[in-house]
């Protein structure tokens, strides 16, 4: 019975959702027979930023805006927004969760910490099911046990594991349909970003950052799990499609030397976005290693980059390189989100990234071309700027030494002072855009750090060529800055100041508010417009996630997993005074505006 | 693969609470010592035929024969750095919950290193390690400095202390010599080969490989160079106990010394085809 009423919700919504899709824009193509049968389709993913009742998808949409309709909570409304209630992800594993949570047919799924999944009664909090990977001993993730969420496509909900396994479950049963290894974890990789669904096939990168691990995206049939084609992101690398070589990644030694793009890093660990209107699928792709740029001059293509690909084989059709030659493990896999950029009158296919290493670029999303890029931390140092190619412009004597010419007793090399740190201007947090602000908000981190070869350093027993760092906060109040940016300026509008590292996502809504966690704890709202903080709740633990927000019932809906974790805490210094003391925890949460309370 | 992880699980399902690493009188009690050796890193410690096989295998289970104990040993990857594998190891344990370990064998016996990790205490050296190059004699005329080796090609485990030595030896001048591998076993395959004529390694590395193949030693020869550069050509290993636990160091030190003395240590590394070289002052 219960099936049914489900199928007959999602057929009503659809009804609905082709109606608004129909007058808006009237190229929408008629649903797939898939969505008949009440699971989610190609369709309701592609339409799933317009579709409020629902998140199909990472990032509200495959573009990954963060951005919903829902105008019912707003500034003069929130006053009456409620937890309704939370979910303990329960267990003794807590540690960070930094999962979006996704909500289709009154059920929430949501991932938490160690590679487990929930399906929860969106009403109620009650749990429909839970899975929870085996995962083997010996999984050594570099940055906490964190999964930034799940896919769902059809009657599955797809996500990816520690132990670099990729795993689909059925919708209503949580039981396992198909289960594939993405790679092998023994050899350094693992997974914890949200797969991205493309026309039926679901996008993935890997996470690894050790010796041998080179970035790669990948594309397999969301249906059955089967490889359908694969793209190295280093150059000289070969690509397969169909279980066939295709082509070469760029050319053999064009940036760099010897052989080291064999093993030349550029982890794809943070997924992608997927633009339909120019048809492309955008990673950002890891540092290069090793990590000393010395040791491998050149620009180490594709390090460091965006790379727009062809959802159907795979190929590249641009690359545009944030950092080449990278020597700050500036690890730029920041997501690329399409929007359209009003200049001049005209509006560009744009879209924007910010990146690690502290800049704010705006790109044509048709073939990559720089548009333009502007500081989004304070006393960036690295670089003076970007020029008008796209390229930094380098401070020499900020880059770490030349281990080859280091000196003295301990052979340090030189000690610089770098802005940002390695965790980078942004890291792995997502950045929303708001079309009706016109503003991107994006939650960053001012800090810097000292990095320095470190000579007296040891790998698996035998001497190694080590980087010592320490991260240090540029200003004494603030280490977090949740900015609003203006893609057609480069200007920050306004600027919210944290104490701790901001480390979770943001959510903009038609209601002119933007959402996001604090590591204190706190779920907070902000005016889209002024910055002005509109609302707090305290969630217990800190939140470093992505909210979400639906409509149900005639209500409207706020979500976030919390449980304080991540990178962040592994690091010490004066970073982690800023978050001495915060507890770990593992919970979803859900707060409504009662119908009563919202009409004005 | 799969059989591993089941072992992971059995090793975790008998640990019911998060295992401490223990001092001595805990040990004896126990009538177990715990080990950890590196996987992957013959001839001290390796996975073969599905139990663990090397010249650190034996010594862990010497060591625990001399204690009156059983050895437990389990194989961990290496992870970024030797002070992360203490902290995983020994002293906090890694984010899956696996049980701590009393002894962890192969530690570089550094000052400074030690310095930094206040939550281990060292054991004695066992080994004198240093870093060192296998030539192929038809195929090198000379190789008696760095200067010999010109263009030669040179292939190496990539990320080893070998790579970095080479990369930033010379102020970087033998860049493109290299020809790198995933781990050592397959650099020394290809050399054996006849891939590179140069085969770089640790002495350890090199002699088990080169006495595994029977190798002639009137055609491969081995030779350490003094090269210029940051990287240290040599270092001394022993063991690693957590700091509250030093008298369990202190008898693991004495057993060590005995095996030192009556020749037991040196017959352990023969078995391998390792030439025993003992640390420095011992």
């Amino acid at each position: 019975m219960r099936l049914r009423d489900q199928f007959l919700t999602a057929a009503g919504a659809l009804a609905l959702l082709v109606g608004a899709a129909a007058m808006s824009a009237p190229q929408a193509k008629e649903p797939e027979k898939a969505a008949a049968s009440g699971g989610v389709s190609d369709q309701d993913i592609l339409n799933d930023a317009k579709t409020p009742e629902d998140v199909v998808s990472y990032g509200l949409g495959p573009q990954a805006q963060r951005y919903s309709p829902l105008k019912a909570i707003n500034k003069e409304t929130i006053k009456g927004l409620v937890p309704a209630y939370s979910f303990s992800f329960g267990g003794e594993k807590q540690r960070g969760q930094e999962s979006q949570a996704l909500v289709k047919d009154g059920v929430i799924y949501v991932t938490g910490s160690y590679s487990r999944m929930y399906a929860i009664d969106s009403r109620t909090g009650e749990k429909l099911w839970q899975y929870e990977a085996r995962l083997p001993e010996g999984i050594l993730p570099c940055c906490d046990v964190v999964n930034r969420g799940a896919a769902l496509y059809k009657n599955l909900v797809i996500f990816g594991t520690l132990d670099a396994k990729l795993v689909a479950l059925d919708q209503k049963t949580g039981k396992v349909v198909w289960k594939k290894d993405i790679d092998d974890f023994k050899s350094g990789y693992s997974y914890t970003a949200a797969p991205l669904i493309v026309k039926g096939k679901v996008i993935t990168g890997v996470s690894g950052g050790e010796f041998g691990v080179v970035g790669r995206v990948e594309a397999r049939d969301a249906e059955t799990g089967e490889l359908i084609w694969q793209r190295p992101v280093i150059e000289g690398h070969m690509g397969t499609l169909n279980g066939k070589e295709s082509t070469m990644t760029g050319k053999v030694n064009e940036t760099w030397p010897g052989d080291m793009w064999k093993y030349g890093g550029g982890a794809t660990w943070l997924g992608g976005t997927y633009d339909p209107e120019t048809n492309l699928i955008y990673m950002g792709t890891g540092n290069p290693g090793p990590w000393n740029s010395w040791l491998r001059p050149g620009d180490n293509k594709w390090t460091a980059s965006r790379i727009a690909l062809n959802p159907e084989n795979g190929e590249i059709v641009w690359g545009f390189q944030t950092t080449p030659h990278d020597g700050w493990d500036f690890d730029g896999v920041n997501e690329f989100v399409p929007f359209d950029l009003n200049k001049g009158g005209k509006t560009i296919k744009a879209g924007a990234t910010a990146d690690r290493n502290g800049f704010f670029y705006v790109l044509d999303r048709t073939n990559g071309k720089f548009i333009s890029a502007s500081p989004f931390v304070e006393k960036i140092n690295w670089a003076s700027g970007i020029d008008e190619n796209g390229r930094p412009k380098y401070i020499a004597e900020n880059r770490p030494g030349d281990p080859s010419k280091a000196t003295g007793d301990e052979k340090k090399g030189k000690s610089v002072f770098a802005v940002p740190s390695f965790l980078g201007g942004k890291n792995w947090m997502p950045i929303g855009y708001s079309p009706d602000t016109k503003l991107f908000y994006v939650p960053s981190n001012e800090w810097g750090m000292d990095i320095w070869n470190e000579a007296v350093s040891y790998k698996k027993g035998a001497a190694y060529l080590g980087a010592g760092f320490t991260i240090k906060p540029v200003f004494e109040d603030h280490i977090g800055s949740l900015k609003a940016i203006d893609p057609a300026t480069g200007k920050v509008v306004w600027n919210y100041k944290n104490k701790a590292p901001l480390w979770g996502g943001v959510l903009t809504t038609g209601g002119g508010l933007v959402f996001t966690g604090t590591p204190e704890g706190f779920l907070k709202a902000f005016d889209a417009k002024t910055g002005e903080e509109v609302w707090k709740f305290n969630t217990g633990t800190g939140v470093v996630s992505s909210p979400i927000t639906w409509e149900q019932d005639g209500e409207q809906w706020i979500g976030v997993a919390a449980g304080w974790g991540g990178a962040v805490p592994l690091w010490g210094g004066e970073v982690a005074k800023s978050t001495a003391g915060i507890n770990q925890g593992g919970s979803f949460w859900a707060f409504k505006l009662p119908k009563k309370l919202a009409t004005r | 693969m799969r059989s591993k992880i089941l072992l992971g699980f059995t090793a975790l399902a008998l640990a019911a609470a998060p295992a401490m690493a223990r001092p001595f009188d805990e040990v004896v009690k126990d009538g177990t010592l715990r080990v950890v050796l590196y996987e992957q890193n013959a001839p001290f410690s390796d996975m073969k035929d599905g139990k663990p096989y090397g010249i650190e295998v034996d010594l862990a289970e010497a060591i625990a024969k001399a204690l009156k104990v059983k050895a437990e040993i389990r194989l961990v990857d290496a992870g970024e750095n030797v002070d992360g594998d203490f902290r995983l190891n020994l002293w906090k344990g890694d984010l899956a919950g696996s049980p701590l370990a009393d002894l962890m064998l192969h530690v570089p016996i550094d000052k400074l290193l030690a310095i930094r990790n206040e939550q281990i205490f060292m054991t004695r050296p066992y080994y004198d390690e240093r870093l060192a190059f296998a030539w192929r004699k038809n195929a090198v005329e000379n190789f008696e400095t760095v200067g010999d080796i010109g263009k030669t090609p040179i292939d190496v485990e990539g990320n080893s202390a070998s790579d970095a030595m080479l990369l930033t030896a010379q102020g970087g001048q033998l860049r493109e010599n290299l020809k790198h591998f995933k781990s050592f076993e397959e650099a020394a395959k290809a050399f054996l080969a006849g891939d590179a004529p140069i085969l770089a390694g640790t002495r350890a590395n090199l002699e088990a490989a080169l006495f595994a193949a029977k190798a002639s030693k009137d055609e491969i020869g081995i030779k350490e160079l003094r090269l210029g550069g940051p990287v240290k050509l040599s270092w001394e290993i022993g063991g690693a106990v957590k700091s509250d636990s030093r008298d369990l160091g202190y008898a693991i030190g004495d057993a060590m010394t005995a095996m030192a003395e009556n020749g037991s240590l040196k017959s352990i590394f023969e078995k391998y085809g390792v030439e025993y070289a003992a640390p420095k002052g011992y």
